[in-house]
């Protein structure tokens, strides 16, 4: 079994890599050795003797010389900046999306050059903090223990569809719960080709929540905002921030306004025309979000 | 002669100051008033103050006494560990934007402590100037976070991600020594503050990345010696062993006690709350409850035994450790006095537990949004949904990961009886991505967070488990974030809670009618709870934001 599998995924890769780009000899050979490494460690997972960060250990870092302490020193970076919200193994947590499948981590390449970019800024919109100091060196070992990731990830199973609902039952959930602001031929003509599946059945429930898994944000639908004013008119405005202590809004001429508040006063009433996906989230089952999501993937 | 009394009046006033650096453990036992000499303040977990100094009727006039930005860097610092070639410091430092001061400073004799992943610092408490500054040579680790400094007369104690705890001498943050907790290589990580208690040096441990054995570990103060372990799962043959399927289930089940304890020194137990199993929402390869992972545990102080325990989330697939404050209190019930424990879990269920046997008296939720459990059983412990189990087409969970409640200390006011706590109500799509049960960590598993409603400040009755009031945080963008944008608390004799929100701002609040009676801009939002304490007769409130400490005080 274990030598079924080094042979499945060995020659997934090489076909993925020469569908790709080319590669030397050298490059095959460690990849054929880090998937030898892996089946072994799928193996020793019924082994309750080994520790689980020693197989993990020995999986990610393959067993070539200069490529070995490469990625021994990006696991540890990875552990010091990324582990928290990407896991110890860049495979994700419930804070941080799967590094090895993002955009980023799969045009890298394991070179160092685009993660570097991407690192010095990083996306702090979704929570994901620049790094700036850390050094070409210490980037290029990340990218060396990401790509190692990568490579065994790809050789793993192939990803489960989460298309499990009915979409002859979504279609009719629509019809009565979702039409009186969206048209199948309208605004969600090709909904099924925008989205991938999970950013779709996301959106379903939050249209405000990322992809996740290195999706692009949906652009944000604003928010009215009407400020009122315990003398003179009220105001309204497009709602750029809010808290107990502020309100921030801008007017239809362009003009940005904000108001201190005292945690109650000024009132501040909201106008989302999402309310309804979250009346919904508050009440929807499991099953009617699978159908709808069965149902919206065949807009193409 | 005159030189030499001068000499000899000099090295009085220096010993009188060596010693004045010094924790006088009585304090330990006592409310926090001239000092904050433990993670709590005291060891009831209620960060309650009798100080009233600055009260509801005078607190619009808090203002701020200063403002202390932490000092990263090795210039100018003791250095100590193990790391062969020092740390990337950079990248340490760049995590600060997720906000560094989550620790809960100490403050004994005019000076704080105060910690972050590989530093310490003692900060003078009046005028807020360093004093000296240690920094930890790191070996590698996750670097999310650490919980504050433990202190046993002139002797500190931190953990450090690569899992040491470390001693320093008090007066000059020299090192005394260094002792290792767990291997990080397998993944282990320590955040917690260690909680010094009679002769022991309570160390709490972390990380969930593998599938690794947890336990809790009590210190002698002077060797730094094991004094006893006690592991968060059982071995076979032992009592809980039959809620694991199997040795290496159980051996390799997590449950690591990365949270701060509470303790009661009548009874001389300490009240331990433990995190998720292992693996981490893939629970095919642990059917079964999994005991002692998710419970808050009752164990003797002297021997580390187990008195009793209580599972807050039993078989839980959805990586909420149960690691909130057991808030310890007293109550007349039926017109008996009882001693109680208390937490708001991050499942979003609200517990009250006999302290002295461990029973039930209130399981309900906090937040309307969970939706996960089917009811409770006859020891008032949850019965989760396998329904609500991370699924291939992926359901819709509340809480979302990140909890109802997190590890941000709540309060507990005996003036008002109320248990106050900053909640979240949020979702999340929980995925699973493979149907093999053998993972590792959080394998197998995808979480795609929705956001949610509001987070709020809740005023729970301590003895009902039913919401008195609740201030909804104002926000949009951001609403029903994690639990840890909210910050924590601290209740006073003043009839005030202290605690951030979602806003850069500390605010007070009217402890019965939850009133905004003041508030304060900071540079970024609390990222640790406030604590108080009286110098020279005056009473500061001391917040933690991003990189910096500030200090409020009527002028």
């Amino acid at each position: 079994m274990p030598l079924c599998n080094v042979r499945r995924a060995y020659l997934s890769i090489r076909l993925g890599r020469e569908r790709g780009r080319s590669h030397c000899v050298q490059r095959a050979v460690h990849v054929a050795l880090v998937i030898t490494t892996f089946a072994a460690i799928v193996q020793a997972q019924a082994e309750p003797g080994i520790p689980a960060a020693d197989r993990a250990e020995q999986a990610s870092i393959g067993n070539t010389g200069s490529n070995q302490a490469a990625a021994a020193r990006g696991r540890r970076l990875l552990g010091l900046n990324c582990a928290f919200c990407h896991g110890s193994n860049a495979r994700g947590t419930g804070v941080g999306p799967d590094l090895t499948g993002t955009g980023t981590v799969q045009r890298d390449l394991g070179s160092g050059i685009e993660l570097g970019q991407f690192l010095k800024s990083g996306n702090p919109a979704k929570g994901m903090p620049a790094f700036p100091n850390l050094t070409p060196a210490e980037v290029a070992d990340l990218a060396r223990f990401l790509h190692v990731q990568l490579l065994l990830a790809q050789s793993a199973a192939p990803t489960l569809s989460i298309l499990v609902g009915d979409a002859g039952a979504g279609e009719r959930y629509f019809h009565g719960h979702c039409d009186g602001c969206h048209a199948a031929d309208k605004d969600l003509h090709g909904i099924g080709t925008r989205y991938n599946e999970k950013t779709l059945q996301a959106r379903i429930v939050n249209p405000r929540a990322g992809g996740g898994g290195g999706a692009a944000a949906p652009k944000d639908v604003p928010i009215e905002a009407t400020v009122h004013l315990r003398a003179g008119p009220s105001v309204s405005g497009q709602l750029l921030g809010l808290s107990d202590f502020f309100v921030t809004i801008r007017e239809s001429g362009g003009a940005r306004r904000t108001f201190a508040r005292d945690g109650r006063f000024p009132v501040v009433t909201l106008n989302d025309p999402l309310h309804a996906h979250f009346d919904f989230m508050r009440t929807c089952s499991d099953a009617d979000l699978h159908n709808l999501t069965a149902y919206l993937v065949t807009l193409k | 002669m005159k030189s030499s009394s001068l000499f000899f009046g000099v090295m009085l006033a220096a010993m009188s100051a060596l010693q004045a650096q010094g924790l006088d453990p009585r304090l330990l036992g006592q409310p926090p008033t001239q000092a904050w000499p433990t993670y709590h303040g005291d060891y009831s977990g209620r960060r309650y103050s009798t100080l009233k100094q600055i009260s509801r009727a005078n607190v619009k006039d808090l203002s701020l006494g200063w403002v202390h930005r932490l000092q990263l860097g090795t210039q100018g610092a003791n250095i100590g560990g193990e790391g062969a070639n020092g740390p990337p410091v950079d990248a340490v430092e760049s995590r600060f934007g997720r906000g560094l001061a989550k620790a809960t400073p100490l403050m004994v004799n005019g000076v704080i402590y105060y910690s972050a992943p590989d530093n310490v610092w003692a900060i003078d408490a009046r005028s807020g100037e360093a004093i000296w500054h240690y920094f930890w040579k790191t070996t590698g680790g996750i670097h999310i976070g650490n919980r504050g400094v433990g202190m046993y007369g002139n002797w500190l104690y931190f953990e450090t991600p690569d899992d040491f705890i470390v001693s320093l001498d008090a007066a000059t943050g020299q090192e005394r020594w260094h002792k290792k907790i767990a291997d990080v290589k397998h993944d282990y990580f320590a955040t917690s503050a260690p909680i010094v208690i009679g002769h022991h040096v309570i160390v709490g441990l972390g990380g969930d990345s593998g599938n690794e054995p947890g336990w809790l570990e009590a210190r002698d103060p002077d060797s730094g010696e094991i004094q006893w372990k006690w592991f968060t799962t059982p071995r076979p043959g032992q009592p809980g062993a039959e809620t694991w399927p199997n040795a290496a289930a159980m051996e390799h089940g997590g449950g690591m006690p990365w949270a701060p304890q509470t303790y009661d020194p009548e009874l001389k137990l300490l009240y331990v709350p433990t995190g998720n199993p292992s693996p981490v929402q893939i629970g095919d390869a642990r059917m079964g409850d999994n005991l002692w992972t998710e419970s808050i545990v009752a164990l003797d102080i002297e021997t580390g035994k187990l008195v009793w325990y209580f599972q807050c989330s039993p078989h839980d697939t959805h990586d909420w450790d149960a690691s909130e404050v057991p808030v310890l209190f007293d109550a007349i019930i039926d017109g008996k006095p009882r001693k109680l424990v208390a937490q708001a879990s991050r499942n979003g269920l609200f517990f009250v537990l006999d302290r002295i046997t461990g029973k039930a008296l209130v399981s309900t939720p906090f937040v309307a949004s969970a939706n996960w459990y089917l009811g409770f059983d006859k020891r008032g412990e949850p019965i989760p949904n396998p329904a609500k189990e991370p699924q291939i087409g992926g359901v819709l969970v509340s809480p979302s990961n990140g909890g109802a409640a997190n590890w941000l200390p709540p309060t507990y006011s005996p003036d008002t009886g109320l248990f106050y706590v900053n909640a979240s109500e949020t979702y999340s799509l929980y995925y699973r991505t493979q149907k093999d049960p053998n993972v590792v960590g959080s394998g197998g598993f995808v979480e795609n967070g929705l956001g949610g409603f509001s987070n709020s400040l809740r005023a729970i009755n301590a003895r009902t488990g039913k919401i008195r009031w609740s201030h909804t945080y104002a926000g949009v963008r951001d609403a029903a974030a994690r639990p840890e944008r909210n910050g924590g608390l601290m209740s006073t004799a003043g009839r005030l809670v202290f605690g951030g929100g979602l806003s850069s701002q500390v605010v007070a609040y009217d402890d019965t009618s939850g009133k905004i009676l003041w508030h304060s801009g900071l540079h970024a939002p609390m990222n640790n709870a406030p604590i108080t304490y009286l110098l020279d007769g005056v009473q500061y409130v001391v917040v933690g934001a991003d990189d910096s400490l500030y200090a409020f005080r009527l002028q």
